[in-house]
């Protein structure tokens, strides 16, 4: 026992207080070792400061309104204009917005939106931003940078954190939770919906649909969309027919009879080559 | 006779002086109006249990030009008869409440949807426009004759616009 002692002080010296449990008795050496081990190594005091940052406007297309904390009312958006925490941002139809709140987190606000930023600082090298999102949507892009974003999308019946990659988070307005659409394989975002034990952390590229569906069918639909993705084929051509058409094609009856058989999967429009041509410079 | 005209004077100027404060209240009210952000309405549609006729014709023309407008009701209406989205006269007034069967067949020849066989050969009704604007996904619900909510509106317009950018709506759109 006074050997385990012996040594536990002795590492107390080479922590920084070899001076103090030196001349002490054996109880204060233990109360010393028991209170080293109960506190932790406090961090520099400017690394978990938190710093308030802004967002910035940086392009805005249609009718665009923000109201700032310091404003009365809504004003129209203008091109570089600050936003800082309690900001709001909303958009008519036809409108877009983009944000960005710092260099490598960029977030695109959806025509039909009205968002506030709960949140948005900086402490030690990592950056916080809180999205409230009332309705609409918006698409939220993390890029690789110098500073670690953390960022929290919350939505009337859900919340997402977001921790990189790419993707676009929607909100109806008529409730039902968020819809999220992922863009890359890249990152972990994290769908919170209301209940016990419902996180849904989604790695891939996905759908999210919690608008009434069950558990079974996310997992279902998750699995159909990480399958496609992984054979480089979407849902339009996995589930195309014969008779299904994509935007831009004409419907069969606008078509005149004597070209009707052009249109078909066999035509030569669709017809799809046997092999791939050879790359150029091939003997 | 000096004193009493002074008095008179005085007396009417004082009077005056609230006339003169009443009469510039209006004004006042008018820049107010004059001021309401141009994305009011759209808040204010989402607050709203029942849409009315003026709301969707708003957003509708709005959607169908790509750009917010501010124009009175009336003329909103004729540029809406002009484009075919809805009849010239004898329309609903401003006012009424509007069911999901009209904003299906406003946004119906919005985007060009023409339905499927038996639209095109009797051609398309409020009840067929609901059905494929069921179907399509732009609207959710029962039947033609619900009422709008605000908040159904904005989604339904929101999903409109998605269609018009890409031509249908899948899901990497949204």
């Amino acid at each position: 026992m006074k050997m385990t002692l012996e040594a536990m002080a002795t590492a107390l010296l080479l922590l920084g207080g070899a001076v103090l449990a030196q001349d002490m008795p054996i109880d204060s050496r233990l109360s010393a070792i028991v209170q080293a081990k109960q506190d932790p190594p406090k961090a520099a005091p400017d690394a978990g400061k938190k710093e308030d940052i802004e967002a910035s406007l940086v392009a805005f297309k249609g009718t665009v309104d923000v109201k700032r904390p310091e404003d009365k009312d809504w004003v129209p958006a203008e091109r570089n204009m600050k936003l800082k925490k309690g900001s709001e941002i909303c958009t008519a139809v036809a409108s877009t917005a983009k944000l960005l709140f710092t260099g490598n987190v960029q977030v695109d606000v959806k025509a039909l939106t009205q968002a506030r930023i709960e949140d948005l600082a900086k402490a030690g090298g990592k950056v916080n931003a809180d999205v409230n999102l009332k309705f609409g949507s918006i698409e939220v892009e993390i890029q690789k940078g110098d500073l670690k974003a953390d960022m929290k999308v919350t939505a009337p019946n859900s919340t997402t954190s977001v921790s990189g990659s790419h993707g676009l988070v929607r909100a109806p307005a008529a409730g039902g939770g968020a819809h999220i659409t992922l863009r890359t394989w890249t990152g972990t975002w994290i769908h919170h919906l209301p209940g016990p034990d419902t996180d849904q952390h989604i790695g891939g590229a996905g759908v999210a649909n919690d608008r009434g569906d069950s558990a079974r069918d996310l997992r279902y639909r998750f699995s159909i969309d990480q399958f496609l993705n992984f054979f480089g084929k979407d849902e339009d051509e996995l589930f195309e027919g014969p008779l299904t058409k994509k935007a831009g094609d004409p419907n069969p009856w606008d078509v005149p009879l004597w070209e009707f058989g052009g249109i078909g999967p066999a035509g030569p429009k669709n017809r799809k080559p046997g092999a791939l041509p050879f790359p150029p410079g091939h003997p | 006779m000096r004193r009493w005209v002074v008095s008179a004077a005085l007396a009417a100027m004082a009077a005056a002086v609230p006339l003169f404060a009443l009469q510039e209240k209006p004004q006042e009210k008018k820049e107010d109006q004059k001021k309401e952000s141009r994305t009011a309405y759209v808040r204010r549609i989402f607050q709203k249990d029942r849409c009315n006729f003026g709301d969707v014709c708003r957003i509708v023309l709005s959607l169908a030009k790509g750009e917010h407008t501010d124009a009175p009701f009336a003329e909103i209406q004729k540029d809406l008869a002009q484009r075919g989205i809805i009849e010239g006269e004898g329309g609903p007034e401003e006012s009424v409440a509007v069911t999901k069967g009209t904003v299906a067949y406003m946004l119906c020849q919005t985007l060009g949807i023409k339905g499927g066989l038996v639209a095109r050969v009797f051609g398309l009704s409020r009840r067929y426009a609901f059905r494929e604007c069921v179907y399509t996904g732009l609207l959710r619900g029962k039947t033609e004759m619900e009422y709008v909510t605000g908040r159904e509106l904005l989604d339904a317009l929101a999903e409109a616009e998605i269609y018009m950018l890409a031509g249908h709506l899948d899901s990497e759109r949204k």
